[in-house]
């Protein structure tokens, strides 16, 4: 609701204003330990990656180039007395046995000590509880989006798709804090002749941007949040999984940070951006205070299969892509053939 | 004509018997000398003037006060063209009503006592009061103004005296009076424009920037303001002040300024004696004053007079027309946004007053044009309100009733509806129980609320804040002695805040929330004494009082002191009663300047002033927006206090044509408001937890150059300044920038400004105004990081880089009305260009990821990016 009204004023101003790129470069921050770690009570579900900051060079290439961070010793310790050893699996990925789940309940604390002899250590970060998803609902949406074109400018662009909502129970004991995840999978035919293929394509991220909140306004109701829009682009299934997860309140404040970044529009009514800190730091020199979060969390998962077709009522404009001749499994990347589970 | 005549050869007869060597001249040899002392021309009709003689000393004077003396004083008025003076043939009513009011003894005896005179100053045209018209008897080299109501007095010895009633842009007036007995004389002035034809006839007393006491303070009249280029042909308050050296504002399109290096919560705007809490229309493109309706204003950027208080940095005094009490009129503009349409008059004539005016905007086809979906689909509206009734119950006693109505409305999108309105009335009764004594009593009544309504399927509420305040107060000013005036009075405001409540609609999944409403009162007692050693040095000293309690009902949380507030650390929680003191706060506030004349062009003046301020806007983004809320000190949040000291250099060139001036001044704040790096502040029961208490410092050099007369008028302000900022609490999470002084969001260390006025002729001319500033300051990037797959820019310390240097110009070609007086209905049109060169001056400079992807990227917002013309058409009749 605040973010709205920001989203307001950044959208008057917009009225009578320009934006263009500007060439920004800076990087004094360059080469600190990034940690984006989490443990869950999901099997195979936790993970510490370790990486290096990068210069912020504008030019949007070398931001997205993970720099990772190797040998490293990475250990999480609960309030137990158990060590949970970590070990590196790719460059800057680090792993538990394949067997660990988390307890919701327990505190965790994140143990870090770099190949460089540096010692970095995290705030015990506790498991909450999460409540189920009561149901993933989804409705026809017809929606515009601003599409740069050659030059440049913007424009907007008509879109027809499906928005996913969840719908949950808030607990009215505590204050909640949620974080939700959407991925897919969506089926498409292609043909040679009068053969028809039929294949699969995994989306691992349907949201668009961070999705959180807290229960501040709907404690201790049954509360509904939209969470991602899937396109309408072909008549086919479309299965959608939404993860809803437990966060702290720290864990919430940085996550909800990070999606204020994502959302600044620049325009004066928005808040001064801030820094972005962790729970994590150096054990030896203040000055040296990783990025990032280690957090644990509680997952829950919903997944449901929609029929775009029928969905979408039948009376909508038809969908823009129409099955191509040759091998589906080619067109596609990351397509499969193999029915995944859940599909007719 | 005869009476006058005969009266001011009275006056002369008179001071030749009691003043031996006063000897008198013709007029017309008079005129021959200044011809020559001058390098002039008078052009004259001999019948006119050959029974007038004027004081052998007057043709020492400068031409202005000659002219003054020599011609005003005897009803006989002119034009001034260069070195050419065209008597007019004379205005015998004109002669007669401003000098018949005093009559005179024939053979005046003086016993050496000390009498008041004193009355009040009045337009000749229109009955309006006039503010800050000055008195100056120029024997006594010294004088008085008029208070905020047309009223002065003074008291001096008794004796004979050439006064001299004078005030900005109207015709300075002399009388010649024999003082000893009380006496009554009020006085009417006229207009320079009209009657005059912008004259370069200033009288002495017009030097009021350097005569007197006043530092850090700019008057702006309603005609000044009108003849700037305006947004959107709109004629803006707001938006004129901060064209002023010492006043900034964070960008185009931002709601509020900022003076001295203070925040926007921190001036006290008063509309009629009624403070203000959000001054912007359209969230900020307009302010909500109607430039139509005002008399004028006063900016007090330093030296706060101990009568005002509640604010720390400045003081911006609004003051609505009374109403023409002689005739009925009315005048408007028709704009592309906005119009709006005025009408005053006599109730009963010279009697009973009214003024009232308003504006409606209609910025809906705008909306319609722009591409976005969103905002296609959305509306907005605002209009305004002014009434006022002025009553003369009789020669001392008067009342005045005002009152104020603003709404603004914002639709967005379809689903969320914002609106913002004020109220305001104001009932004043001044009185004068003696010469020496004048009393106003003032009855006042705000109410500023807001909403925001949702209309999102599953999720729709209502959200109401605001905040009511009732006040009640007593002015007064004791005319003690010619050495004394001192200024006294007692205040109290009880103030009732709604921090939010969130009302769901039927069917929605949200809670009902509610915030508690918060309870203050405010009260004050002052004394001021203005004490004039001599003609060139004066000290004015004054003390302010003020007293505050955070009151029930409410229940307050204990958190526990050892670590920083959350919600986590509330230990207890304490209920108060209905009325029941939870805070107690107060402070002695000392105010003083004093001015030293150097000579009759120059002079110097320090001053200093503290204050406190017990209310506080909240608000973490750059610029401040209608949604923001204001809180009342409480135990957690103390009141700001605010010290300035300041000093000036002052002086005239060419009598009093131009003025200059270089200001210095440092000023400190505590208890500032500052916040947590991403903040919540909307509608948080916790809300102290996210605030940080700060420690401001800022200071600067203005330098000023005014020309006020002459086909080229306008002025060139420069200032240097520096506006810091230091958060440094006992953890991390309470420190900002490692508790090192960083810079506020509108440091902008050089700030450039002129506004220019060239007359062509009588009715075409052109103004300008350009400005050039440093870039405010922003807290850039340092780093790109990725976690879960988002690349996250990780930014510096706040505040430590800048957007680049903002520059504008704008201009507006003015038609002015129609030379030919006797047509009912005048016309002028404005064609004004705002942004000439299209520059894209940088809006805030931001990072996001490239559009629906992953990448960060840097981008510049310009608002206003482009050129703005518009047509506005004025109108009166």
């Amino acid at each position: 609701m605040a973010n709205k009204s920001i989203i307001l004023f950044a959208l008057l101003t917009l009225l009578i204003s320009c934006i263009d790129p500007f060439d920004v470069r800076t990087g004094g921050k360059k080469g600190r330990l990034v940690v984006d770690g989490m443990i869950t009570n999901f099997s195979q579900a936790s993970v510490i990656k370790l990486s290096r900051s990068l210069a912020f060079d504008n030019t949007g290439i070398i931001s997205s180039y993970f720099d990772p961070e190797r040998d490293a010793t990475v250990i999480v310790k609960d309030n137990l007395g158990n060590e949970i050893q970590f070990n590196e699996t790719q460059p800057g990925v680090y792993l538990p046995d394949p067997a660990f789940t988390g307890t919701v309940g327990n505190e965790y604390i994140l143990q870090i000590q770099t190949s460089d002899g540096q010692q970095y250590l995290s705030s015990a970060e506790k498991m909450f509880p999460i409540v189920p998803i009561e149901e993933v609902l989804y409705e026809y949406h017809v929606y515009e989006e601003l599409v740069q074109n050659v030059y440049g400018q913007y424009f907007p662009v008509q879109r027809f798709g499906f928005r996913i909502s969840v719908q949950s129970n808030d607990t009215e004991t505590e204050r909640n804090y949620y974080r939700w995840k959407v991925r897919g999978i969506f089926e498409f035919f292609s043909f040679i002749g009068e053969t028809i293929f039929q294949c699969w394509v995994p989306v691992p991220r349907l949201e668009t941007g961070v999705r959180i909140r807290d229960d501040l306004f709907v404690n201790g109701n049954s509360f509904t949040e939209p969470v991602a829009i899937i396109p309408y682009d072909r008549t086919t299934y479309y299965q959608v999984t939404v993860q809803q997860q437990s966060l702290t309140p720290d864990a919430y404040r940085f996550w909800n940070d990070i999606r204020n970044q994502q959302t600044n529009t620049g325009s004066i009514f928005d808040p001064i951006p801030s820094q972005i800190n962790g729970n994590i730091y150096n054990v030896n020199d203040p000055g040296d205070a990783p990025f990032g979060f280690f957090s644990a969390s509680a997952l829950t998962e919903k997944t449901i299969l929609i029929n775009r077709f029928q969905a979408s009522g039948f009376v909508s404009p038809s969908p823009n892509i129409m099955p191509q001749e040759g091998n589906c499994i080619n067109q596609i990347l990351n397509a499969t053939n193999i029915k995944p589970p859940g599909f007719p | 004509m005869k009476l006058s005549r005969v009266c001011t050869l009275l006056f002369i007869f008179g001071s030749l018997q009691l003043i031996a060597q006063v000897k008198t001249v013709p007029l017309k040899d008079a005129f021959n000398k200044v011809e020559k002392n001058h390098q002039v021309k008078f052009f004259y009709k001999n019948s006119w003037i050959n029974e007038i003689t004027v004081d052998e000393s007057s043709l020492k004077l400068q031409l202005p006060e000659f002219l003054a003396l020599a011609l005003d004083n005897n009803g006989l008025p002119y034009k001034h063209y260069g070195k050419h003076i065209i008597l007019l043939k004379p205005d015998n009513n004109k002669a007669a009503s401003a000098q018949n009011q005093v009559t005179y003894d024939e053979n005046p005896v003086f016993d050496g006592k000390e009498y008041s005179i004193s009355g009040k100053i009045t337009e000749a045209n229109t009955g309006e009061s006039i503010v800050g018209a000055s008195v100056f008897i120029q024997e006594l080299k010294t004088g008085t103004t008029s208070n905020a109501l047309g009223f002065y007095s003074i008291t001096l010895p008794s004796g004979m005296y050439n006064f001299q009633f004078s005030a900005a842009g109207k015709a300075a007036s002399s009388q010649r009076i024999v003082l000893n007995k009380p006496l009554s004389l009020n006085i009417e002035l006229y207009d320079h424009l009209t009657q005059l034809n912008e004259v370069v006839v200033k009288a002495e007393a017009m030097d009021r920037n350097i005569s007197s006491i006043d530092i850090g303070l700019v008057k702006l009249d309603a005609k000044a303001l009108q003849k700037m280029p305006a947004f959107m042909g709109t004629a803006d308050v707001i938006k004129s002040i901060t064209l002023l050296p010492g006043v900034s504002t964070v960008g185009e399109g931002a709601a509020g300024f900022n003076v001295r290096g203070g925040n926007v919560d921190q001036n006290l705007i008063l509309l009629d004696e009624v403070p203000l809490f959000n001054s912007s229309h359209l969230l900020g493109f307009y302010s909500i004053i109607n430039a139509d309706e005002i008399k004028d204003m006063t900016l007090y950027k330093g030296g706060i007079p101990s009568q005002y208080g509640g604010r720390i940095s400045s003081v911006l005094d609004i003051r609505l027309k009374d109403g023409n009490s002689k005739k009925f009129s009315g005048k408007g503009n028709l704009g592309m946004i906005s119009s709006g349409l005025s009408l005053e008059g006599p109730i009963i004539k010279d009697k009973t007053s009214f003024s009232v005016g308003g504006r409606y905007a209609y910025p809906n086809w705008i909306l319609k044009r722009i591409p976005d979906y969103n905002i296609r689909n959305s509306e907005a509206y605002f209009y305004d309100l002014n009434a006022t009734i002025n009553h003369q119950i009789n020669q001392k006693n008067s009342i005045r009733l005002s009152s104020y109505l603003s709404e603004d409305g914002f639709k967005f999108a379809a689903d969320t509806l914002y609106g913002w309105q004020t109220k305001n009335l104001a009932l004043k009764w001044s009185t004068l129980p003696s010469e020496k004594i004048f009393l106003s009593t003032t009855l006042i009544s705000s109410d500023y609320s807001y909403q925001v309504e949702g209309q999102n399927t599953g999720n729709e509420y209502t959200a109401d804040f605001g905040i009511k305040t009732v006040g009640a107060k007593v002015d007064g000013s004791y005319f003690a002695s010619l050495k004394h005036k001192i200024d006294f009075g007692i205040s109290t405001n009880f103030y009732s805040f709604n921090p939010g409540s969130l009302v769901p609609a039927e069917g929605s999944s949200l809670n009902r929330q509610e915030l508690e409403t918060e309870k203050s009162i405010e009260s004050a007692i002052y004394i001021g004494d203005e004490i004039k050693f001599n003609s060139r040095f004066t000290i004015q000293a004054g003390v302010r009082y003020s007293l505050y309690s955070f009151i029930g009902p409410k229940e307050v949380f204990i958190y526990d002191p050892s670590f920083p507030k959350s919600p986590s650390t509330i230990i207890d929680t304490v209920s108060y009663n209905a009325g029941e003191i939870i805070k107690t706060y107060s402070g002695i506030e000392p105010r003083a300047s004093l001015k030293f004349s150097l000579n009759n062009t120059s002079s110097v003046k320090v001053g200093y002033h503290r204050a406190y301020q017990y209310l506080h806007l909240i608000s973490n983004t750059t610029a401040i927006s209608p949604l923001d809320i204001w809180k009342s000190s409480d135990q957690f949040i103390k009141p700001q206090i605010g010290d300035q000291y300041s000093a000036g250099y002052f002086k005239n060139f060419l009598n009093n044509v131009i003025e200059t001036s270089v200001e210095l001044y440092y000023k400190e704040i505590q208890n500032m408001v500052d916040y947590k790096d991403g903040a919540n502040l909307f509608l948080n029961p916790f809300l102290e937890t996210q605030l940080l208490p700060a420690f401001g410092k800022a200071y600067g050099i203005e330098l000023f150059i005014r020309k006020n007369s002459g086909n080229l008028t306008g002025w060139l302000g420069y200032t240097y300044s520096r506006s810091l900022r230091k958060v440094s609490g006992s953890t991390r999470e309470e420190t900002i920038n490692l508790g090192e002084y960083f810079p506020s969001n509108f440091d902008k260390p050089h700030d450039l400004s002129t506004v220019l006025n060239y007359k062509f002729n009588r009715r075409f001319s052109i103004s300008s105004n350009f400005t050039y500033s440093t870039g405010r300051p922003i807290t850039y990037p340092d780093a790109v990081f990725i976690v879960d797959g988002y690349s996250v820019v990780q930014f510096s310390e706040r505040n430590t880089s800048r957007i680049p240097d903002y520059n504008r110009l704008d201009l507006a070609f003015i038609l002015d009305e129609s030379l030919n007086k006797t047509r009912k209905w005048k016309g002028s049109w404005t064609l004004s260009i705002y942004n000439v060169y299209g520059r894209k001056n940088p809006y805030s400079i931001f990072f996001q990821p490239n559009f629906k992807g992953s990448l960060a990227q840097a981008y510049r917002l310009s608002v206003l990016g482009t050129v703005f013309p518009s047509l506005t058409y004025n109108f009166r009749f």
